[in-house]
């Protein structure tokens, strides 16, 4: 049996009387593309917060690589290789585009505040190897003539990129991206649907995608998983999920799936 | 003026380069201060009070970049800036008196000691947030008032103590007559510069140019470097942070230590120009706020809105009592405390209201328009 990259095992989360998770497993294979789709408040972003340890679950285990991870701390996953982005921008905006990008490569630094302030030797030597890295992926965004500017000043779409570029830095091996094209056109989107496929094509690195647009979804996922009122109800193929009673149920209704 | 050379290499990339224009502006700038401006003291061309203005403001501007490290980056709001800078002055009177160190060995280890008790404080950052941090950290001014009053060894007390400024190391400075202690110190012999007699005030102008220079690059480096970066990651969300592998806890504790021993420094400085330090004032609460106000009129999360902020305040004093001479003030009954006062609240809430960006958002305005020149 291959070891999974990701999994999570009867993963429960209650906030007092409210369950917003209930037995959840699911699993992410290396080089995988599997999207989370399910209605509004079906509990999609909470298990993107348990995944990368801003929430703790109140039952489960996650593991990733055979190895628990359920306690460990968002800083601890991240150095794993977790990455994620915010479904509202988390852009750090005393920082430009550039510098945005290289807190993504804070892990691979090692500088302190005295070599730091100092500059001459190793910060200066750090400085201009991971910046290579960062031009790189700026390149792959194509976003070089924002690169200096003020976050705060571009546009959404840019904004995105930006902070997909941040979590693409931390060179890691699994990318939670939560609703990368929400608020796009489809210009944006199909812009962004392309750097998906390219980071799982060109980087290899598997990707867990919490998703309204269903184009989106159909086109870029290997499987898919939906969660209604925080339960998995269906995990497949992207063909299979749309022919799935009870997944046309919970998005239609019931009456939906009858007919 | 696209004066810029295209970037051919990562090197290249990273330095920082504003252009040909602004690096000769700078030069010009520096060789003022440093050869003009003591030249001027020297003669007389600028009065003495206003040589003790600008050595307040060098003492401002290396206390606000450190505060603004701690506040205006890594969003820590600490209104105990002066407790620091208490800690800092009170240290370097009692590393000279009872060690005889010179003021080169002391200005690094008040930096040190300040730092240490910033780092100790760091652990509240850890939970409270804001406000409430804000408050602990006032609690700390009345706190460190009362332990340096109760140590009378250390501060002597309501009485204060002498902050002597050894030029070298100084051998059983207990047993030291005032006048040894007095020709072992800074500023003693004048400097003489074609013919331009230069005292202790213009000495001590010139040394803490160079300490505040170097303050504001370190600073400035920080902020480029892998720390800095952090703080301002921290500064906008603690969440956001640690999920990029940022340590949170050691972020917190590192921008405490660093802007403390801004402070520390800031404190040695003030203690020197003083010579003779009492713990309230200078060290309450309202200097702990005119440090935020400074912050905030510069333009948080820059070094040079902390530098533009300082001597703001630094100069504001004299101005405003310049101000309260005029005639109709002048009859009022309004006392030169009360009108200082006023007037720096007053541009504290005209910057808030109209300038949120601060003299640093001026100041950049200022510089679009000249590199997007002729273009509006």
């Amino acid at each position: 049996m291959t070891e999974k990259l990701l999994e999570l095992a009867g993963i429960g989360l209650s906030f007092g009387g409210i369950r917003a998770l209930d037995a959840v497993d699911l699993n992410l294979e290396e080089g995988e593309l599997l999207a989370i789709i399910g209605p509004n408040g079906a509990g999609k972003t909470s298990l993107f917060n348990i995944i990368s340890g801003v929430y703790a679950p109140s039952e489960g285990q996650v593991s990733f690589r055979g190895r628990d991870i359920t306690r460990a701390d968002s800083r601890r996953r991240a150095e794993l290789g977790l990455a994620r982005t915010f479904q509202n921008l988390e852009l750090f905006p005393l920082l430009n585009v550039v510098e945005n990008i290289l807190v993504g490569r804070h892990r691979h630094l090692r500088s302190g505040v005295l070599a730091g302030g100092v500059w001459f030797g190793k910060a200066r030597g750090e400085e201009i190897r991971h910046r290579a890295r960062v031009e790189e992926i700026i390149e792959f965004l194509e976003i070089e003539p924002y690169r200096s500017d003020a976050v705060d000043t571009l546009p959404y779409g840019i904004r995105k990129r930006v902070e997909l570029g941040r979590a693409l830095a931390m060179d890691p091996t699994v990318l939670l991206l939560d609703e990368p094209v929400a608020g796009m056109n489809n210009e944006e989107t199909e812009d962004i649907a392309r750097l998906i496929l390219d980071i799982k094509e060109e980087f290899g690195i598997a990707q867990l995608l919490v998703e309204h647009d269903m184009g989106v979804v159909m086109d870029l996922a290997d499987r898919i998983t939906v969660l209604d009122y925080g339960r998995v109800i269906a995990t497949g193929t992207p063909d299979e999920i749309s022919h799935d009673q009870a997944v046309i149920g919970a998005y239609l209704g019931r009456e939906g799936a009858e007919k | 003026m696209p004066d810029r050379p295209i970037p051919t290499s990562y090197a290249h990339l990273v330095r920082v380069d504003d252009g040909k224009w602004a690096r000769a502006a700078w030069l010009i700038a520096g060789l003022i201060l440093i050869v003009a401006v003591p030249l001027a003291m020297g003669n007389g061309s600028i009065a003495p009070e206003w040589v003790g203005v600008a050595i307040q403001a060098q003492i401002f501007i290396v206390g606000a970049v450190g505060l603004m490290l701690l506040s205006g980056v890594t969003g820590q709001l600490s209104l105990g800036h002066a407790a620091f800078l208490a800690v800092g002055g009170f240290a370097a009177a009692n590393l000279a008196l009872d060690f005889g160190l010179p003021w080169w060995v002391v200005l690094p280890l008040a930096g040190l000691i300040s730092a240490l008790v910033g780092v100790l404080i760091a652990p509240f950052a850890f939970r409270l947030k804001g406000l409430y941090l804000a408050i602990v950290t006032l609690g700390l001014v009345f706190v460190i008032q009362h332990v340096l009053l109760r140590w009378t060894d250390i501060s002597g007390g309501h009485r204060g103590t002498a902050v002597p400024m050894f030029n070298g190391f100084v051998d059983d400075p207990e047993n030291m007559t005032p006048m040894e202690k007095a020709e072992a110190g800074f500023g003693r012999e004048p400097w003489e510069i074609g013919g331009v007699f230069m005292g202790r005030d213009v000495q001590m102008y010139v040394v803490f140019l160079l300490v505040t220079v170097a303050a504001c690059l370190f600073a400035r480096n920080v902020l480029r470097t892998r720390m800095g970066r952090a703080m301002a990651a921290v500064g906008s969300g603690d969440i956001a942070a640690s999920v990029l592998g940022i340590r949170v806890k050691w972020v917190k504790t590192a921008a405490f230590g660093l802007s403390s021993f801004y402070a520390g420094v800031a404190g040695a400085m003030w203690g020197w120009k003083q010579t003779y330090l009492t713990v309230d004032p200078p060290f309450d609460l309202h200097l702990s706020m005119e440090f935020v106000a400074m912050i905030f009129i510069g333009g948080l999360g820059t070094v040079m809105g902390a530098v533009l902020g300082a001597i703001l305040f630094a100069s504001g004093r004299p101005l405003a009592a310049e101000l309260a001479e005029l005639p109709f003030l002048r009859d009022s009954s309004l006392q030169e405390g009360d009108i200082v006062l006023f007037v720096f609240g007053a541009t504290v809430i005209v910057f808030m209201l109209f300038e949120p960006r601060g003299l640093r958002g001026i100041w950049s305005r200022v510089k679009r328009y000249f590199t997007t020149w002729p273009v509006k």
